[in-house]
């Protein structure tokens, strides 16, 4: 036993000794992709941070703390359910100031032509797949707007997104958003709503463009190991699409270079810009819809550009003009609110809209 | 610092140990001072000032009367002051409360007091005195330590091999247990307060919860002090004796907590005139250790209420049902104390009393927020409760002469320290997922 002990501290002594070695030789970090955020630098007052965030080997840490926690049969991990199937759901958060979000809305779309679409997240669509049946806030807070919504017409993708995900993947495992089915049966409710033709499955030139897309959802449980597919439906048509907050016109609506980063969503529109306007040349029927959206409707607009032959996108986070004159100025006859419902609650950026 | 920061683990430890086992026995207790200096610096400057400077008057005005046997009643002045400062920094919130000043503050009582009393004489030597008082092991959460056997220890610091080894095993043990159960139970208490709607489970298995970081966060924490002490060659006692499985409430407090226990039995308790006097005034007295106690752990009406709710509790068995508890079977006392602990914990966990107390009693029993929360952790709450009872250790022990046990057991600690450390450091792990929606 004497004996025992003494092999017991050598081991933790030089594997202290080891990291040590390494902590101090190593090359620090200043930013994690992983996590998005810049790692701490080093002062006298946050020293036990920065060795946290420069820690030898700290992602490989990182992922057996999570398969630890999977071990010990733990399905919630950093606001993250682990679900069936390799599914990661993040959490649903309610945020008690939602009545603004219908009151800014109501207030804009009384003499407007408005289409409303929140969209349920993850959480809620693949209720069926969750280890537990927590009680499901979103589906009360959806049911609230909607009620609440006076003036626009507001489009339910409830029933929709939960039926087809039987069949097909609405929603990425690994991340927060839908995939590009979900936003195709959103355009055909879309459609529908609107009483218009809308494409079939069939019209589409479907292409998968990655095999290796690992979502902001599975940064937060390193260490298990799920990929998906992202893929586009693609269509002819000579598109010229306008980043006018970047001053950059280009003909396509994906950029290829994100398919080889880490968050590969940001393929579908270049990620985020605060005004985009795309125009359909093959279409000559002058019709024009606005889109005020987050990322949700980056993989949704392409379908929009068949039927549109101007679409201008804009983003409330960044786009800081009225868009009621904006509206006015380019002769638009319809607008598209679309959000899903996470980021619309926790960003609440559409407050600014007039 | 703390003892399980990244910071202690792999700098202050190491280095300290290397120094430590280099230097000649004779100078180092002055190794001991530096390192506790560095230690308490950490936590700020202005805890550091206040802690010295409490130091510094005690041990003038010590040897002042030690000198000038007048000056007797300065005794007096001395423990008021030390008792004064104490309520001003717990009952006074707009200052900030300085580390482990409930602790070094009754580590100066007791020098003061044997000092007054002529078990041990007055300290000439700063630096022992401020080993004693600023001691890294000890300082900021105990055990309570009297100066007459830390002075025994510091004359002669010189650990055995296997006192090194055995004591290095033992905070490893204490640091396995900090980071993998009571942090993680700590973290799972603080969730279950934030929940709406509790149901009677939910608010039982709150006070379950909290029973379990309590002890295993306190003792576990002690473990690593002992295990510091003993490498260095300083004998701590023992401040848990399981004292989850005593037959009675008088018991639980012989067993927990024991360095606090002794130091109201042999400051208050026995001066009063302890157990020697009739019983209304043993009554008053237990009620006045009693409620000293609850004033000690907390500064909100909630711990006056826990201590008095103990002091009666006592005085119940000492002086009406001494005769029918012990008549009891061994099981139904078990019983009887969990219960009266994790009712007393209501006091404890900052909560308002009576909603709470309505919710345990109420007709929602339970939902299924109750049961994910439960059933997520599972593993975490058979562990804890596995921590209370003697077994892990017997079973220690059982193992301890076992030969491919001895040679698996390494590599088992290896295993289970790196997945202390990754534990660690995952608790800076902030993804910041949402800049890119």
């Amino acid at each position: 036993m004497k004996r025992t002990n003494k092999i017991i501290f050598i081991f933790i002594i030089l594997m202290i000794v080891l990291f040590d070695f390494i902590f101090i030789f190593s090359k620090k970090e200043n930013y994690s992709y992983l996590e998005n955020r810049y790692l701490k630098k080093f002062t006298i007052s946050n020293i036990d941070d920065y060795l946290s965030d420069h820690f030898p080997s700290r992602n490989k840490l990182l992922s057996i703390k999570t398969k630890v926690d999977l071990l010990s049969g733990k399905t919630y991990i950093n606001d993250t359910y682990i679900a069936k199937d390799n599914y990661l759901i993040p959490k649903f958060i309610n945020n008690p100031k939602s009545h603004y979000i219908y009151e800014t809305i109501n207030d804009f779309s009384k003499d407007k032509n408005v289409y409303v679409m929140f969209v349920p997240d993850s959480i809620l669509v693949n209720e069926d797949k969750m280890y537990y049946h927590l009680d499901i806030e979103e589906d009360n807070e959806l049911d609230n707007l909607y009620k609440n919504l006076k003036y626009s017409t507001n489009i339910d993708l409830r029933d929709v997104l939960i039926e087809k995900n039987k069949e097909e993947q609405m929603y990425y495992r690994t991340d927060h958003h839908w995939t590009t089915f979900g936003a195709y049966y959103a355009y055909v409710e879309f459609m529908k709503t609107k009483n218009e033709e809308y494409l079939n499955k069939e019209d589409f030139n479907i292409e998968k463009v990655s095999s290796e897309f690992m979502g902001t959802t599975s940064s937060k449980v390193l260490g298990v190991n799920v990929l998906d597919d992202i893929y586009t439906f693609n269509t002819n048509n000579d598109l010229e699409v306008n980043y006018v907050d970047k001053n950059i016109i280009t003909n396509t609506l994906y950029n290829e270079k994100y398919l080889s980063e880490k968050d590969k969503y940001a393929y579908f529109l270049d990620n985020n810009h605060s005004e985009i306007i795309i125009h359909n040349k093959n279409l000559t029927n002058n019709k024009k819809i606005l889109v005020v959206k987050n990322s949700y409707a980056n993989s949704f607009i392409p379908f929009l550009t068949n039927h549109y032959e101007y679409i201008y996108v804009i983003d409330m986070r960044y786009f800081n003009n009225n868009v009621s004159n904006y509206i006015e100025n380019n002769n638009i006859e319809e607008t598209l609110i679309l959000y899903n419902m996470y980021n619309l609650y926790m960003d609440m950026s559409i407050v600014k809209m007039e | 610092m703390n003892f399980s920061s990244l910071i202690f683990i792999f700098f202050f430890l190491p280095v300290f140990l290397l120094i430590y086992r280099f230097i000649p026995k004779k100078c180092r207790y002055l190794v001991l001072l530096v390192f506790s200096i560095l230690f308490y610096l950490y936590s700020g400057l202005y805890n550091f000032i206040i802690l010295i400077s409490i130091g510094l008057i005690n041990y003038l005005v010590i040897l002042l009367i030690s000198k000038f046997k007048k000056l007797n009643f300065l005794y007096y002045v001395l423990i008021l002051l030390n008792v004064s400062t104490l309520l001003v920094f717990k009952y006074n919130h707009s200052l900030i409360f300085p580390l482990g000043i409930s602790f070094y503050i009754f580590n100066s009582l007791s020098y003061i007091i044997d000092v007054k009393r002529n078990k041990i004489k007055a300290e000439k030597n700063i630096l022992y005195y401020f080993t004693y008082i600023m001691m890294f092991t000890h300082v900021t959460m105990g055990p309570i330590t009297r100066y007459s056997s830390f002075k025994n220890d510091l004359a002669n610091l010189n650990p055995t091999k296997d006192d090194f080894y055995d004591g290095f095993r033992r905070f490893l043990n204490g640091l396995i247990k900090k980071v993998l159960i009571s942090d993680n139970l700590g973290i799972l208490f603080n969730t279950l307060l934030t929940l709406e709607n509790p149901t009677s489970i939910l608010n039982i298995f709150i006070l379950l919860v909290f029973a379990l970081e309590l002890y295993i966060d306190f003792s576990s924490y002690c473990d690593m002090a002992i295990g510091l002490g003993k490498m260095i060659g300083i004998n701590y006692k023992e401040n848990f004796d399981y004292p989850y499985l005593s037959k009675s409430i008088s018991e639980f407090w012989r067993r927990w907590h024991i360095t606090l226990g002794n130091f109201f039995k042999e400051y208050v308790y026995i001066p009063l005139g302890g157990n020697r006097v009739g019983i209304f005034r043993n009554i008053i007295n237990l009620l006045i250790v009693w409620f000293l106690t609850g004033m000690w752990h907390g500064n909100t009406v909630n711990f006056l209420l826990w201590g008095m709710y103990y002091g009666i509790i006592i005085v119940l068995e000492k002086h009406v049902f001494k005769n029918i508890l012990d008549k009891l079977p061994g099981f139904v006392r078990h019983i009887y104390v969990v219960l009266i602990v994790l009712f007393g914990y209501i006091f404890f966990i900052g909560v308002d009393i009576i909603p709470f107390i309505k919710t345990i009693f109420s007709k929602n029993i339970i939902d299924t927020t109750t049961i994910f929360y439960m059933k997520e952790n599972i593993l975490l709450i058979i562990i804890g409760i596995i921590l209370c009872f003697k077994m892990p250790d017997k079973l220690h022990d059982k193992i301890n002469n076992n030969a491919i046990i001895n040679v698996i057991l390494p590599v088992v600690y290896l295993i289970l320290f790196i997945i202390t450390i990754s534990f660690i450091v995952s608790g800076s792990f902030h993804p910041f997922l949402y800049n890119n929606f």
